[in-house]
């Protein structure tokens, strides 16, 4: 079964480049950037190699403990993962999990991603080199390093799975506000104590006891044995090894449970919820001030929109990603950079642009119904504005919101009204230019009910050639409207109210005029745009 | 009473996918008032024709007549003519499916109080009442067709253009989706349906087309194209036999 599993995997890889031969492009790509990072890798770790054993330990547990998060959160944020040995996939053949996971198992080592962090973690354990029993301490940190890297694979596959598991259900929105509310908060409390203590003392400190405590825990015990062996303590070593081994053999069992449930348990995609209030229709005799300024059928794509922004695990993983990782960066600005004035400002437009950008491929997500507007004849403008104000409803007030975090934790309440306005422009603009990519370059994406962590087969292409071309309509528009902010941190005086005035104004427009010329080649393009997204 | 017009007339139809021919020259007409059936073996080009004939795929050649109005030059008009009914294509999956069928009428222009009232008598009809207030998501793939079917119906096109129609659908629902449409055929409508069901077609057809590598290989009315036989024989003499079928002996368990 594994040499079976193996081979299919080589097939399936194989028909994937003879269909779309900008995925070997790709491919390519991510192995020459993850050789080039390889000097750097080796010069680090003779650097590292010549420091105490102290320090090679906190550093091995800190870059550790870095990549093992990286390798659970990045398959979650960045949909798009290869999805051709998705367990799912092997339902119909009648296969027990036990027979499966083996091949499943190793078949996780063939990805460009598994490959280079063997590498590094290989890396990772040449650092013990030079210190005295060379040859032993060398060896536990191999035999730790490749339990290490054993526990990061492990660990980043269990996580889709529950992950998938998890957004089927109707506890789906409660966990996923939860998580986000304590990430959120642990980021916050970071920034604040490393603005209240400085970065040295808090390095000196919190994050010494941090880092201490986390190597006596089955992720980091890989990297603190070698030391245990340089201390003479050789039960330490064995028992920090054997835990971490413990650790691995649970991940797998943690593994294999949640291969045999995806095999027998298809995703329950509507989580058996029941509606007996008829939205749609609501909205259609609402007069409010917005609704009456929407046609009939904006209003009616406004509803589905918001409705697949709370409740399609697609939309839900796509929002979480576009929040999260503009504040994880802007965090560490925080922390790095203290209340220097232009992150007040990059933060909260960086999380426009990217909730913005992020919208590119909107007509793709919505390929289940595009036949229904198709046949029916509407506009596409009617369509695209709908879809627009579903994702604007939302973004709003979130980047509103992030401007006001930030000035609070910078101290610069002075700014906060420019740089929301900005941030506001900033929204509308990526929208704008995310309405006519969607239409000119669609590509397909995971469709309704399957895991939204996939990439469709042979889309890998159309997709980078579909974000490089968003992202430079992004990069040319956004600074048309962010350029008065960035005049007025620099000179100040009236270009915080041009800043002010300019940046919505500059939005509105750009957002009626990109979803109107969008519109009209949505018409055009209506009979391409079912078999492109469907 | 019928013009002479046809309600639907597809005239020199082509498609290529890649190196793959789908469509390859079709003319057909199909005189209003009719039910007609459109037959053919997998492959054999009849959802890329009728998804051609309905505007969710541009030809690649040929032109598409509704009710005299070009479809592909003037889908304003023509569109609201058609109700359509696809196959293999999902559907907004978040919505219930009284929302969903809200939503095909609110599309199609209509009143917010009339589409409450069609929703309704479709629901009911259909038997979906308690389906009404259900995830599409959560459907089985016969009561989605049946919810699809009522999406197409909502608007009264004049011309129904159903692929597959009957697939996964239960006998019970199957009589009284029979029943809609002959009523609606008898009123002066046009439904045109793809589907492999010989007997279903014998029993609801009065016109059929049978195509094959995505040409026309036989036309007219249900006695022209069967002849003296019925039209089971008459389709596998067109298309091919199962003749040079192996024989899978290792499959027999005595």
């Amino acid at each position: 079964m594994v040499a079976a599993i193996l081979s299919l995997r080589w097939r399936v890889l194989i028909h994937q480049f003879q269909r779309d031969w900008w995925r070997l492009v790709f491919v390519a790509v991510g192995v020459i950037w993850s050789l080039s990072l390889v000097p750097l890798l080796v010069y680090g770790s003779a650097e590292l190699s010549t420091q105490s054993h102290e320090t090679k330990q906190f550093s091995l547990v800190a870059i550790s403990g870095l990549i093992g998060f990286a390798w659970i959160v990045v398959p979650l944020l960045a949909t798009g993962v290869d999805d051709s040995l998705d367990p799912a996939r092997f339902a119909p053949w009648g296969l027990d999990a036990k027979r499966l996971m083996p091949g499943l198992g190793l078949a996780a080592f063939t990805t460009v991603p598994a490959m280079f962090f063997v590498a590094v973690a290989g890396v990772m354990a040449a650092t013990w080199r030079g210190e005295e029993r060379q040859s032993a301490v060398l060896c536990v940190a191999a035999v730790g390093a490749a339990l290490t890297v054993m526990a990061w694979v492990f660990s980043a596959r269990i996580a889709t799975l529950w992950a998938v598991r998890l957004l089927a259900t109707r506890a789906a929105k409660v966990v996923v506000s939860t998580l986000a509310a304590l990430a959120v908060a642990l980021l916050a409390s970071i920034v604040t104590l490393v603005r209240s203590e400085g970065i040295e003392n808090v390095l000196g400190s919190e994050a010494t006891i941090v880092l201490t405590q986390w190597g006596r825990t089955p992720i980091g015990a890989g990297m603190t044995a070698p030391q245990s062996i340089v201390l003479g303590n050789e039960w330490g070593a064995v028992l920090r090894l054997a835990t971490l081994a413990a650790w691995v053999v649970l991940l797998y069992f943690a593994w294999r449970a949640a291969v045999a449930h995806v095999l027998v348990n298809p995703v329950s995609r509507g989580g058996g919820a029941r509606r007996s209030r008829d939205a749609v229709l609501e909205s259609a005799r609402r007069t409010g001030l917005l609704q009456s300024r929407l046609t009939p059928v904006t209003k009616a794509v406004l509803v589905r929109t918001l409705r697949s922004w709370r409740s399609d695990p697609r939309y839900i993983t796509q929002l979480v990603g576009a929040v999260v990782f503009p504040l994880m960066i802007g965090g560490l600005a925080l922390v790095f950079a203290g209340d220097a004035g232009v992150w007040v400002a990059a933060l909260p437009v960086a999380l426009a642009v990217t909730i913005g950008w992020g919208r590119h491929n909107d007509i793709a997500y919505d390929s289940s119904g595009v036949w229904l507007d198709v046949v029916s004849g509407v506009r596409g403008v009617d369509i695209l504005r709908g879809r627009l104000l579903g994702v604007a409803l939302w973004a709003s007030p979130a980047v509103v919101a992030a401007s006001a975090v930030v000035a609070n934790l910078a101290h610069r309440w002075d700014v906060f009204p420019a740089v929301a306005a900005t941030a506001l422009g900033a929204l509308g603009v990526s929208l704008g230019v995310a309405a006519f990519t969607s239409i000119a370059m669609p590509y397909r994406v995971p469709a309704p009910g399957e895991s939204p962590f996939g990439a469709d087969a042979g889309s890998i292409g159309a997709s980078l050639a579909g974000q490089v071309v968003s992202s430079l309509g992004t990069g040319a528009v956004v600074p048309i409207v962010a350029a008065p902010l960035v005049f007025a941190f620099v000179w100040g005086g009236a270009w915080w109210i041009v800043a002010l005035v300019w940046a919505p104004l500059g939005g509105i427009a750009v957002t009626w005029l990109g979803t109107a010329l969008a519109g009209k080649w949505y018409d055009a393009r209506t009979g391409r745009l079912v078999g492109a997204v469907g | 009473m019928p013009s002479d017009r046809p309600a639907l007339g597809l005239y020199g139809l082509r498609k290529r996918f890649g190196r793959t021919v789908a469509v390859d020259g079709i003319d057909l007409e199909i005189p209003s008032g009719a039910f007609y059936g459109l037959l053919g073996p997998n492959g054999a080009g009849k959802t890329t024709t009728l998804s051609m004939a309905t505007g969710l795929l541009t030809p690649d050649a040929g032109m598409v007549m509704v009710n005299g109005v070009d479809l592909w030059k003037h889908p304003r008009e023509a569109k609201p003519m058609l109700g359509v009914l696809p196959d293999g294509l999902r559907t907004f999956d978040r919505l219930t499916g009284s929302e969903l069928i809200s939503y095909a009428g609110i599309l199609r222009g209509l009143d917010p109080d009339v589409v409450r009232a069609r929703r309704d008598d479709l629901l009911a009809a259909l038997d979906l009442g308690t389906a009404g207030g259900t995830l599409v998501t959560d459907f089985s793939a016969g009561m989605a067709k049946k919810i699809g079917l009522a999406c197409a119906l909502i608007h009264a096109p004049s011309i129904l253009v159903l692929d597959e129609p009957f697939e996964a659908v239960d006998p019970v629902s199957a009589t009284g989706i029979r029943s809609i449409l002959q009523t609606f055929v008898a009123s002066g409508g046009t439904v045109v349906i793809s589907s492999h069901v010989m007997a279903l077609v014998e029993r609801m057809c009065d016109r059929v087309a049978i195509v094959g590598a995505g040409r026309v290989l036989a036309e007219g009315t249900l006695d022209d194209v069967r002849g003296s036989g019925d039209l089971e024989a008459r389709f596998v003499e067109l298309v091919g036999d199962a003749s040079e079928q192996r024989d899978l002996t290792w499959l027999q368990q005595s």
